[in-house]
């Protein structure tokens, strides 16, 4: 029988950067909604 | 913004179950657990790509513009998707496969149709009349939709190596229970974590209407 | 007028105009003659035989050539104003769209039958009996994309960057006709038997026919209202 690899790496290094990608477009999704309810300063 | 949270917390027990709770499979060790939150980003890729085709024939027919709003907010976050699928894919792909790309079906049918919708976007950015962008975008958002087959048969003539959709099979499930459970789970998952994006990005999008208006 | 003559008039009207200069065509022979000759030189004589690239850098040229030329289909109406004569014109925007795809057509067929003997010529390739089919594909996979070329160009045409933002575009669509095209070819330049082509050249005629049917429904709405 063969060995199961040792393939950890890969999967904690697509957790990591599924979760950076997801989490970063809500947090960029937030910050556009905030900035766009708040009246535009000059006008 | 409040479904957003939620379905990130859906998102986080989906991480936990995968990890903690779901059997590890013996000839791909480990990686073979990206498989629970790869399909579901391509699924929700593929979803949101695919409403932006119908709320694009609906505004042909009906001319709301609250459809053009949404199909502009389904389509940026579908690309958000894809551009979590297409990074979790390829680590998968390099242990398992042995390379971090493969030209097969799925792969090439769904970097196509992140790159078109590159284009979709960087077309909605270069017109300035809101009537004419939404009637330009819808167009291609159909088209789009149209091609999907295309692409998809013209690119099996090669070997599928990709895995095949373990649902929807009539016969016996290739998985244990353990690892569907967690797998539609995580599809929720993402449905979810959809709904609340595309809430959020709609909201920006109507209020950059009113400001403009 | 009826539908079907104003369609040809559109047509028409685009080939005289082009004839008259002669610009389009020859500017987008130039190009594909360059882009064979640089095919040949990107590649190492001693690693890649001729007989192995020749199926891709056909089809690559072929519509590479074919965008240069779609990316003038109305540029002439925009720079010159003449769209606005066009729509007011008494014809139907699906009589447009037609006279546009026929013109077009026209253009980048030209295009192709001087590629074609120049790709004989410089890949050394034989056709015997091959001719005949190489050119039936290429005539069916350059009539579904530039359907969908003449649809997205009537777009592309008013936007900023209009000539990058045709090819970013339409590149996705002139995939699947490539990708059937080139199997194709490597085929019938292998002497395989005409019955593993058959399937491709259904396949490319049902792209047509959904992208001209396409452009005929949704060609009005790339036009104002």
């Amino acid at each position: 029988m063969n060995e199961t690899p040792d393939t950890s790496a890969y999967m904690v290094a697509a957790y990591l950067a599924n979760a950076v990608i997801l989490i970063g477009y809500a947090l960029s999704l937030w910050r556009r909604s905030v900035r766009e309810r708040s009246p535009r300063q000059g006008d | 913004m409040v479904i957003t949270v939620i379905a990130l917390a859906v998102l986080a027990s989906v991480y936990g179950m995968a990890i903690f709770a779901t059997p590890t499979e013996r000839s791909q060790g480990l990686a073979q657990k990206i498989l629970y939150i790869h399909p579901s980003a391509a699924w929700a890729s593929l979803m949101s790509f695919g409403i932006v085709g119908i709320t694009s024939l609906g505004y042909l027919l009906l001319k709301d513009r609250r459809l053009d709003t949404f199909s502009e907010a389904s389509a940026e976050v579908g690309l958000a998707f894809g551009v979590a699928m297409l990074t979790t894919g390829p680590m998968w792909g390099r242990p398992v496969w042995g390379a971090w790309w493969q030209w097969e079906p799925r792969l090439t049918l769904t970097l196509l149709l992140v790159l078109l919708f590159v284009g979709y976007r960087a077309l909605r950015t270069a017109i300035d009349d809101p009537e004419e962008r939404a009637r330009f975008s819808a167009v291609v958002g159909i088209m789009a939709l149209v091609l999907v087959p295309f692409v998809h048969l013209s690119v099996y003539m090669f070997r599928t190596i990709h895995p095949q959709p373990v649902f929807l099979k009539p016969s016996a499930p290739s998985m244990p229970w353990e690892m569907t459970r967690t797998l539609l789970f995580s599809m929720a998952a993402y449905t979810l974590l959809y709904v609340g994006f595309v809430t959020m990005r709609y909201g920006i999008g109507k209020r950059r209407e009113a400001q403009s208006a | 007028m009826s539908p079907f003559r104003a369609t040809l008039a559109i047509a028409a009207k685009d080939i005289r105009v082009e004839l008259a200069s002669r610009t389009a065509i020859a500017t987008a022979v130039t190009f594909a003659v360059l882009v064979l000759v640089i095919f040949n030189f990107a590649r190492d004589p001693a690693e890649v035989s001729l007989a192995v690239l020749a199926p891709s850098v056909l089809w690559v040229t072929s519509a590479f050539a074919g965008i240069v030329t779609l990316n003038r289909s109305f540029a002439m109406e925009r720079e010159r104003g003449a769209m606005e004569g066009l729509l007011l014109a008494p014809v139907s925007r699906s009589a447009i769209y037609f006279g546009k795809y026929i013109a077009n057509m026209a253009f980048v067929l030209v295009v192709n039958a001087v590629l074609l003997p120049l790709f004989i010529l410089f890949f050394n390739v034989s056709l015997t009996g091959a001719l005949g089919w190489i050119a039936l594909l290429l005539l069916l996979a350059t009539a579904g994309y530039v359907a969908v070329g003449t649809m997205l160009a009537a777009m592309t045409v008013r936007t900023r960057f209009s000539e990058l933002m045709l090819p970013v575009l339409l590149l996705s669509f002139v995939v699947p006709p490539v990708l059937v095209g080139v199997q194709a070819t490597t085929r019938l330049l292998g002497g395989r038997p005409l019955s593993e082509i058959i399937g491709w050249v259904r396949f490319l005629a049902v792209y047509d026919i959904v992208f001209l049917v396409l452009g005929w429904l949704l060609f009005p709405a790339t036009m104002d209202e």
